[in-house]
């Protein structure tokens, strides 16, 4: 029996829980399973990277963003630990990367600008993308766009302030902090399109094939 | 008893980030399973 089924049968038998409870109780342990375990890997393979802060930022900043927006997604827990800490890592160490070849202020700000318009027209546009194990009524539908774009906003005064205290301390960690969110804000209205559909599902169906191959799970 | 209390503070405890992730558009990362029938349309 797997772990989590021994959990959740533990946990139901012992506070004797009803059937829609114990499914409740359930859906939070795999929420807080999947947090916990990108949280670990991101923070640790980060950690050895280098670039700790950078990739959490990037991973907590799309993760978030996502919570409204939705989006692409992997078919299975173990595929979805591997590309979430894969994107974060890679665009962590892209943000230090572009920092190094020591843009001006200018090109920076003009990357910026691209960067957040470009995310508004498709957030507005798209958001929130609902997944058939997860449909949005209209209602909710509303909801979800207007927290979407509120995010939006957050991030692009953070990302903004950054680039004022880029422009007056010419301190480079205030640049790759803003690349940071924007990437991990690009990396997530990607996941909306469906040119992302589209790769993530590609990429999602060879790594089912590779790693699952034998019908085995991680 | 202090066992049965722990238990139920890590059965509210999921309770509270099951509720959370049902109100979201979707999941913190990039699975989404199937959302049980009592938290649909949260």
């Amino acid at each position: 029996m797997p772990l989590r089924s021994k959990v959740i049968q533990n946990i139901s038998s012992r506070l004797d829980l009803t059937e829609d409870q114990s499914e409740v109780v359930e859906y939070g342990y795999i929420a807080f399973t999947q947090i916990l375990s990108t949280v670990l890997l991101v923070s640790v393979l980060g950690w050895l990277s280098g670039i700790l802060w950078q990739s959490l930022v990037v991973l907590f900043l799309s993760s978030i963003l996502r919570q409204f927006s939705g989006g692409a997604h992997a078919s299975r827990p173990g595929i979805c630990l591997l590309v979430g800490t894969s994107a974060s890592l890679l665009f962590a160490f892209l943000a230090k990367l572009i920092n190094r070849l020591g843009l001006s202020l200018a090109a920076t700000a003009a990357i910026a600008a691209v960067c957040l318009v470009l995310s508004y027209v498709l957030v507005y546009k798209k958001a929130p993308v609902a997944n058939p194990r997860k449909p949005i009524s209209a209602d909710k539908h509303k909801r979800m766009k207007k927290y979407s774009l509120i995010t939006l906003t957050v991030y692009s005064t953070v990302a903004s302030v950054l680039i004022i205290l880029y422009g007056y301390t010419r301190n480079p960690n205030f640049a790759e902090y803003m690349f940071c969110i924007l990437f991990g804000t690009i990396w997530q209205i990607f996941n909306l399109t469906l040119i992302g559909h589209r790769l993530l599902g590609k990429l999602d169906s060879v790594l089912n094939q590779i790693l699952f191959r034998k019908g085995e799970k991680v | 008893m202090k066992k049965f209390s722990i238990i139920a503070a890590i059965a509210t405890l999921f309770t509270l980030l099951a509720s959370l992730m049902a109100s979201s558009a979707c999941f913190f990362g990039w699975y989404q399973p199937e959302e049980p029938k009592t938290l649909k349309n949260k």
